[in-house]
């Protein structure tokens, strides 16, 4: 969920409760206050009756305020009477105007109370109305509403204003991290942030951006490096086999075990080579890219194999479009189609298979016969993945894939009818 | 012929190797393990070949390429590096170096390149190359046995003039790859191709008139020599 309709729950939440209770306490808080008012009103009228009463007015003629009733009863002797509030239902005509229900049920404040005048003894009932609990909880309940709907509207629209504005930052960072890729040594650059948060979440990025893009340039200058001067002690290694093998004292055991050293110096030399054009492809050290020739790389490289491919007697089918022609470092071009093709020629049936070569615009399809796969090909393009053969490095088709990745060709393989085939797409290239 | 070849390497156990390589071949090698005694050397006498290895102690082996251009000094350059790549191998070519081998090399391999730039250096590529009968003919790529030409194919032409520039060395299955393949050498390792064409050059040298001189030495390679 995002952070704004979270905030936007949350704040609405609350104030929907704050605003709940709030009425609820207003309404309480506003009946007791009435009621005391009331009282205090009645209390006054309560002596002006009382004077009223003793000046010799007739309790007719007694002045009414809006809305009171004064209820006087002569009583023959005076009872000794504490005046006490009472609440009293009362059952009224209802206001055309306001009200639609015949009769509404009202609730009064009222003063009851004995007094004595000029020899006469009254009871005197003192009735004050006022707006009644129902009315007065639906109006209350309205102006909640009316503020918690306000309210709510108010939440969404300050929240995502602010948010917008303020979160600004935030987003212009995450697009800045999405688009930073540590092999092209970008340097991290934020303009200066209203929000000092910000300004401390891009501080601390930059630096740990530069401390990781020190660390791998670091590793990636010593695996360079590593590569490049362990070729200096396997040449010493290999010369030095070699002298010995010219050796004419040597015997069958000794030629043999040299003959051992030097395959396996030899497997290390290529492996190195491979490693070296990797590290090469990954830190980007690449020409600049040129029109090539797709055909004439093909038939160049097939030449190039004839040998081999007679050895096997392997059935060569073409299907070339000779103008296709594809902007790529042409080193890279030819270590490109050296690999697909070697990996056609030594994967194929020890006699009579099959290489079939198609170009198109769209695509460069190179299949060939050769055994069923015994494991996941998903992992084809992994470095160091090798199917059962030993002479076989591993890294071929990995050198192959990570060219495809610089130039944006997509590579796929597939096994079908007994053919391997690996496709490289070139449309969107 | 009196070749000889100034060896500019800092690694002494690998010009070590070399300068023993070279010398069994006729070739009299003097080295140098850092750029000023290279200099040195080179103001001393004169050689028909030098070989750089690119990184010296004191000095890129470019510099010293630039300091031998300077001089005018009239010799063949091949450049040793660790680094194949191309940025290198432009920047060697285009300050005028001739060859490029890069470590590791076969000893062979190096011998082959050394013996090609000076023939090309002192003879403009019109020298014959010779062995006993056998006469090759390295401009118009022709082979004679006695005076009976023999047609070879490229690999098979290529292969001879391998074998003759490291006559009586023993040859390993995986130099004749690299000199025949490079860098797709690992394609012809694992075949039996290298095999195929020993066995068709053997059968066309001695049907020409020649003697056998391809000997094949069980488990290692190949030497070409009288047995």
């Amino acid at each position: 969920m995002k952070l704004l309709y979270k905030n936007i729950r949350i704040n609405s939440l609350a104030s929907l409760l704050i605003i709940g209770v709030g009425g609820i306490i207003t309404y309480f808080f506003i009946v007791s206050k009435i009621k005391q008012e009331s009282r205090e009103h009645l209390t006054s009228e309560k002596v002006t009756v009382e004077e009223s009463l003793k000046n010799g007015l007739l309790p007719t003629q007694l002045q009414n305020n809006i809305g009171d009733e004064i209820i006087v009863k002569e009583i023959s002797a005076s009872t000794n009477k504490e005046p006490f509030f009472t609440t009293i239902a009362k059952h009224e005509e209802a206001n055309e105007e306001f009200e639609e229900e015949d009769e509404v049920e009202f609730e009064a404040q009222a003063i009851v109370f004995n007094c004595v005048a000029n020899n006469k003894y009254y009871n005197v009932t003192i009735i004050k109305s006022y707006d009644n609990d129902e009315a007065l909880g639906k109006n209350i309940l309205n102006a909640v509403m009316i503020s918690a709907i306000l309210m709510v509207l108010a939440i969404v629209f300050i929240n995502t204003f602010i948010y917008r504005k303020i979160w600004a930052p935030f987003y212009f960072t995450l697009k800045v991290l999405r688009n930073f890729t540590i092999s092209k040594r970008d340097t991290l650059k934020f303009p200066k942030a209203k929000t000092a948060e910000f300004n401390q979440l891009n501080n601390a990025i930059t630096l740990m951006a530069k401390k990781i893009s020190h660390d791998y340039l670091s590793l990636k200058e010593f695996t360079e490096n590593a590569s490049h001067e362990i070729q200096t002690p396997l040449a010493v290694i290999n010369s030095k086999i070699e002298m010995c093998l010219q050796d004419t004292q040597l015997s069958p055991q000794q030629a043999k075990m040299l003959m051992e050293a030097s395959f396996a110096v030899n497997n290390l030399v290529n492996l190195n080579k491979g490693l070296i054009i990797l590290t090469k492809l990954d830190n980007n050290q690449i020409d600049l890219p040129s029109d090539v020739n797709i055909s004439k790389k093909i038939y160049n490289r097939l030449n190039l194999f004839e040998d081999f491919i007679q050895e096997k007697d392997i059935d060569v089918n073409l299907k070339i479009d000779d103008s296709v022609v594809i902007k790529i470092d042409p080193v890279l071009a030819g270590i490109l189609f050296d690999n697909l093709i070697k990996n056609a020629i030594k994967h194929n049936l020890s006699s009579g298979g099959k290489i079939n070569i198609e170009v198109t615009k769209d695509f460069i399809k190179i299949a060939n016969t050769g055994h069923q796969p015994k494991v996941n090909t998903d992992k084809f393009f992994e470095r160091f993945y090798k199917e059962g053969s030993v002479e076989s490095l591993g890294l071929g088709l990995a050198i192959v894939k990570k060219i495809c990745e610089i130039y944006g060709i997509v590579i796929s393989y597939d096994y079908k009818d007994n053919l391997h085939s690996i496709t490289l797409n070139i449309k969107e290239i | 012929m009196n070749i000889s070849i100034l060896l500019v390497e800092d690694e002494k156990l690998l010009s070590e190797s070399i300068a023993q390589y070279l010398s069994n071949s006729g070739i009299i090698c003097t080295q140098a393990f850092t750029y000023n005694s290279a200099v040195n050397k080179m103001g001393e006498a004169e050689f028909d070949c030098i070989v750089i290895d690119i990184g010296l102690p004191d000095g890129s082996g470019i510099d010293l390429i630039n300091y031998i251009k300077k001089k005018k000094i009239e010799a063949g350059l091949i450049i040793i590096s660790a680094r194949n790549s191309l940025e290198d191998k432009l920047e060697g070519f285009t300050t005028g170096a001739d060859d490029f081998i890069v470590k590791p090399f076969h000893l062979s391999e190096l011998n082959a390149r050394i013996n090609a730039i000076i023939r090309r250096k002192k003879f403009n590529g019109k020298e014959i190359l010779e062995y006993n009968e056998i006469a090759v003919k390295l401009e118009s790529r022709a082979v004679f046995v006695k005076e009976t030409k023999i047609n070879l194919t490229k690999k098979e032409f290529e292969l001879l003039v391998y074998f003759i520039s490291n006559a009586n060395k023993i040859i390993t299955k995986d130099a004749i790859a690299y000199n025949l393949w490079k860098n797709n050498a690992d394609l012809a390792v694992s075949s039996d191709i290298i095999y195929t064409h020993i066995k068709n050059l053997r059968k066309k040298l001695i049907e020409g008139g020649s003697k056998d001189y391809v000997n094949a030495i069980y488990g290692i390679g190949y030497k070409f020599g009288e047995q």
